[in-house]
């Protein structure tokens, strides 16, 4: 325990008030009274702030119980006790959890095949929690072996004692695909339960050397007379001490586990000074954590949207609400600015690279981008429709990012080392403000399709911009939509010019080539094709038509550049993909 | 507007109707329709037979794609001449037009231009890296052959043009022979193939053999032992071997001194004097044992403390093992040729794999093919892109793996080149990293992949390539991306003010 600031010095004693007030320890689903009772009088705040090496970063000890205990869970901590506590429990004492509720099987088909297989009490939690315990999926006979076999410590390899669990899953799923998908989600859930060396806790001796786990230890230990003596000596000490950690995890004795933690941690923190990341940072990866990176600005932005909506719906307060929406939008797109800002911060990536470099962020990116192009465009045009269409852009990418959809998974980890450059950052960041912007003028177009489709006649149509692109056209709501969708479409394709055309420099400088027909060069220059197009298209087409055919190809842009956003990515094959 | 759509108007009336047609906005949206539909068929038909998943597609290459874009081209000219009127306000149409044509031509130029291929760079036992004096050009192929002795030339024989022709053409070309009275064809192709390989008793040479089948609980294994075969030498099993010695080279004392690894029983196949079989058992424990048998009948042996059968099939004289193939159903595996020597009335034949690179990285492939000739000498075949010299070689001085603090993860790949001192060329050192390529003399060198382990490789391959006519490309994107905001944006500002086109 470390002397903190006064909130840290008043925990203590608020901790036995609130424990003295509450009721006794109840069971959960997965943890017993005594484990919830032992998770009140552990101290693990420092253990959440702990450096852990995972995928090329430095992140701590909270962010990976979040990540793990998700991944065969389903939430990010178990019976309500805090997602670190959640990681050490199954950490130390997994063999206690084979046959508990702890890894989740949502697919109900899979279900169905497993259940010949399963104990009566398995079923039964199974119905009530959604979940299995690695062992209520083997058969009878693998079980029993299992069972014998248990898993005393942390120390055993325990996917080689669970491998049998591949064979009855997999036979399970027969030659079904979609069944074999949910099978190897399954097994990668059960292996996320087992993954004990995902706790990377000791820095290493030298500055440029890596972050290991405790297998790692046992590695040099059997490898003692090839290394040297003082390595051998760490490792030993270090391995030691975890194992009494352990021991006194396992024994519920909290005083002792408190004073062991307390020393270790001390002493991981002083062995590496120069890699890890300093404690404010630490301390601000925690904040992310715990406010899910910032993402509930979508509801600041649906209450925009709202609004906004509202005050051009009209009304005696128009102005009011419009001023107010105006407020919740600004403040909303501060709010995921500052989001942004702080991924970027603990990413510990540097200035040059900002968080653009997988989907989740780049979702995070669109979003912003859209906020960001929408307020700048109401500062000229001032109705308030910018602001409403980007509102509703990055509501529906934040909510995708804050319910995480399909493949968007929010770990922050250290790009693969061709993504480690600026030009990244101009690229995907341009090609980000035009898909918002793509993204904008579609809603534009439906509305105007909408529209024109209850009226059922579109008026003329200019076939550019006029002279005054603020000034507000004549024959009411339909030109000015068209206006909208015009000033929109021509940003976008300029910018998704220039992001092709940075590509093109970017895989100059990467690849040897500036060119190479990959899937997403290839469909990143069909969506500025489409958006040259509608442009064109304007100056052949009858001024009746012109509002009309421009918001249908705006919407077909819309469909070509989320293909290539998404589509090229999972799809099909090329440097780009993740198919 | 009006005053707009009038002066498009007079500008087109003068102009012939073919003219005017061909110069159209609607010619012009139907070109980039048929561009945009091209390329979505294109980007999801599937790669070429042999070539890895992502490969593009050829018919990015082919010349419907040229047309549609030559046309469009042609159209944004004409169009410009005939019907953009000329004036400040309609500078954005004029730049963006100007700049498609520059991109367009600066594409052409690089297309026919350029040149790509990859070099590598093997590291030797004492740990440094050999020097890099060739790369292998990218989509090309030829056929190499030499001497199989160390140190010893290839000649390479291009067969680029020949393979392109098509693969429904039989495959006739001539290869360039190292060897006096030798004279090689390649005769057949395939795009994608499936290699097995057989042993024939028909060789140029007197080459002895055994054929054996051994049955080891419930495996049975049938091989040809070959003791002046390198890959045929002996059947290791784990726990023990089985060798051939051919009767020429006499029994004792070679009978007994070929245990080499004490630890394993040793069976040391022998022809006697009347055709028949002697097997010499060689224990892990030192004990020797001498078993007389007859060609196709079992013996049963106890060899790895376990019983097990083995029969001697038959006996090659002239042994030789040749590669035969067929089409790979699915279309994944790499090419191969079939090169046909002929020397005097002899004619062999073998079928040689694709390989990526030629050079000491490939000693050890499997891939690597022999053929034997009259005369006791080994032919090397190789089938792989062609390759040209550097214009300056040179050499890996270092080479760093640099990761993220704390871990093991790649941020970089970080070579220091230093080029040869040549006539042409001082010796200087050359920084290589990921997104920042060396430039050695008008090339362009970039980081390929490291193996087999990035953190200690023995082999980096480096990307190599010119780009022709990357200024035209440049100037091409600069003009479209400073003509689209003159366009939507100064363009109405000089409207307004009155300063309209004029002709």
């Amino acid at each position: 325990m470390r002397a903190g600031g006064p909130v840290r010095r008043l925990a203590p004693a608020v901790a036995i008030v609130v424990a003295a007030a509450a009721a006794p320890a109840r069971a959960g689903d997965v943890f017993d009274a005594e484990t919830l009772d032992f998770a009140a009088r552990v101290d693990l705040h420092e253990w959440e702030l702990l450096p852990n090496e995972h995928a090329g970063r430095l992140e701590i000890v909270d962010t990976l119980a979040r990540r793990q205990v998700r991944a065969f869970y389903g939430a990010a901590s178990i019976d309500g006790t805090s997602p670190t506590f959640s990681l050490l429990e199954i950490y130390f004492n997994a063999g206690a959890y084979l046959d508990r509720p702890v890894v989740r099987l949502r697919d109900a088909r899979l279900q169905a095949r497993l259940r010949p297989h399963m104990t009566p009490e398995a079923l039964d939690r199974l119905a009530r929690t959604g979940r299995v315990g690695p062992v209520g999926l083997l058969g009878p006979a693998q079980r029993g072996a299992l069972t014998a076999a248990g898993r005393a410590d942390a120390s055993a390899p325990a996917w080689d004692r669970l491998g049998a669990l591949r064979e009855p899953v997999r036979a399970a799923a027969g030659a079904d695909r979609r069944l074999a998908r949910a099978c190897g989600r399954l097994l990668g859930r059960v292996e996320a339960f087992l993954a004990a060396e995902a706790l990377r806790l000791v820095p290493p001796r030298a500055p440029g050397g890596p972050y290991v786990a405790d297998e790692h230890l046992r590695a040099i230990l059997d490898a003692r007379g090839r290394v040297p003596a003082s390595t051998a000596a760490r490792a030993e000490r270090v391995h030691e001490e975890l194992a009494a950690l352990a021991r006194a995890w396992r024994q519920r004795d909290a005083r002792s586990f408190n004073e062991l933690s307390a020393g270790l941690i001390a002493r991981l923190l002083e062995e590496a000074p120069v890699t890890r990341p300093p404690r404010w940072r630490r301390r601000l990866e925690r904040f992310h954590n715990r406010t899910y990176g910032l993402t509930f600005a979508w509801v600041g932005f649906f209450a925009a949207a709202v609004l906004l909506l509202a005050a051009a719906a009209g009304g005696g307060r128009r102005r009011a609400l419009r001023a107010v929406g105006m407020a919740v939008f600004a403040a909303s797109t501060a709010t995921l600015a500052a989001g942004v800002a702080v991924r970027w911060i603990i990413s510990g990536r540097g200035w040059h690279l900002p968080p653009l470099t997988n989907q989740y962020e780049s979702v995070m990116g669109v979003a912003l981008m859209a906020a960001l192009a929408g307020m700048a465009l109401e500062l000229i045009f001032r109705r308030g429709a910018m602001a409403l269409v980007a509102s509703v852009v990055a509501a529906v990418a934040l909510l995708c990012a804050f319910f995480r959809l399909g493949p968007l998974q929010p770990e922050i980890g250290a790009p693969m080392a061709l993504l480690n450059t600026s030009i990244l950052a101009w690229h995907v960041s341009t090609l980000m403000v035009g898909y918002g912007v793509i993204g904008m003028s579609v809603l534009v177009s439906l509305a105007y399709l909408s529209i024109a489709a209850v009226r059922r006649r579109a008026p003329d149509a200019p076939r550019s911009a006029g002279p005054d692109l603020t000034a507000r056209p004549a024959g009411g709501l339909l030109p000015e939509l068209d206006r909208y969708n015009l000033v929109l479409l021509q940003l976008a394709c300029w910018l998704v010019g220039i992001g092709n055309i940075l590509g093109a420099y970017w895989a100059d400088r990467a690849w040897g080539r500036w060119w190479g027909w990959d899937a997403k060069e290839t469909w990143g220059l069909m969506t500025f094709v489409v958006y040259l197009g509608v442009l064109h298209a304007r100056y052949a087409l009858p001024a009746r038509r012109r509002g009309t055919w421009t918001a249908a190809l705006s919407v077909f842009g819309c469909a070509v550049m989320g293909f290539t956003w998404w589509g090229v990515n999972y799809v099909l094959r090329g440097l780009h993909s993740y198919a | 507007m009006a005053h707009r759509a009038h002066i498009a108007a007079a500008g087109t009336r003068a102009a012939p109707p073919a003219l005017r047609a061909a110069s159209s906005l609607w010619l012009g949206l139907g070109l980039l329709a048929a561009i945009f539909i091209y390329l979505a068929v294109a980007s999801v038909w599937p790669p070429p037979p042999g070539k890895p998943p992502g490969t593009p597609s050829v018919l990015y290459g082919l010349w419907p794609l040229k047309l549609l874009i030559g046309l469009l081209a042609a159209n944004v000219i004409l169009a410009n001449i005939v019907r953009v009127p000329t004036g400040w306000a309609h500078l954005g149409a004029w730049l963006g037009h100007a700049g498609l044509i520059l991109l367009l031509c600066g594409a052409a130029v690089y297309v026919e231009g350029h040149v790509s291929g990859a070099a590598v760079a093997v590291r030797d036992d004492d740990g440094a890296f050999g020097p890099v004096e060739r790369y292998f050009l990218e989509d090309t192929a030829a056929m190499y052959v030499g001497p199989d002795r160390a140190g010893a030339e290839l000649l390479q024989t291009p067969l680029t043009d020949r393979l392109a022709a098509g693969a429904d053409r039989p495959l006739q070309a001539r290869v360039a022979s190292p060897f006096d009275a030798v004279t090689f064809v390649a005769r057949d192709y395939l795009p994608s193939a499936e290699l097995r390989c057989r042993w024939r008793d028909d060789g140029p040479a007197d080459v002895p053999a055994a054929r054996i089948r051994l049955r080891d609980g419930p495996h049975v294994f049938r091989r040809v032992l070959c003791p002046s075969c390198p890959f045929a030498r002996e059947f290791n099993v784990g726990a023990y071997v089985v060798r051939f010695v051919p009767p020429g080279a006499g029994k004792p004392p070679e009978w007994l001194i070929v245990k080499d690894r004490p630890e394993q029983d040793l069976a040391v196949v022998g022809r006697t004097a009347d055709g028949g079989v002697s097997v010499l058992v060689i224990g892990g424990d030192g004990r020797r044992s001498e078993h007389a048998a007859e060609v196709g009948r079992r013996l049963v042996l106890t060899l790895g403390g376990r019983p097990v059968e083995l029969t001697v099939e038959e006996f090659l004289t002239r042994a030789w093992r040749v590669w035969s193939a067929y089409a790979a159903p699915d279309g994944s595996r790499p090419a191969a040729v079939k090169l046909r020597a002929a020397v005097g009335e002899w004619v062999g034949w073998q079928w040689v794999r694709w390989e990526a690179f030629v050079g000491p990285a490939v000693r050890t492939d499997p891939a690597a093919q022999r053929l034997p000739l009259p005369d006791g000498q080994w032919a090397r075949l190789h089938f792989a892109p062609e390759s040209r010299p550097l214009p300056v070689p040179f050499r890996i001085a270092q080479a760093e793996y640099v990761t993220y603090p704390g871990s093991t993860r790649a941020r970089d790949y970080v070579c220091r080149l230093t080029t040869s001192a040549t006539a042409t060329a001082k010796e200087r050192t050359l920084i290589c990293r990921l997104n920042r390529p060396a430039v050695i003399d008008g090339l362009r060198v970039y980081q390929g992949s490291w193996s087999p382990k990035p953190e200690d490789p023995r082999a980096i391959s480096f990307m190599v390539s010119s780009r022709p006519g990357i200024g035209l490309v440049g100037t091409g994107a600069l003009l479209i991306v400073l003509a689209l905001p003159y366009a939507f944006y100064v363009k109405p500002l000089l409207l307004r003010r009155g300063k309209g086109t004029r002709r």
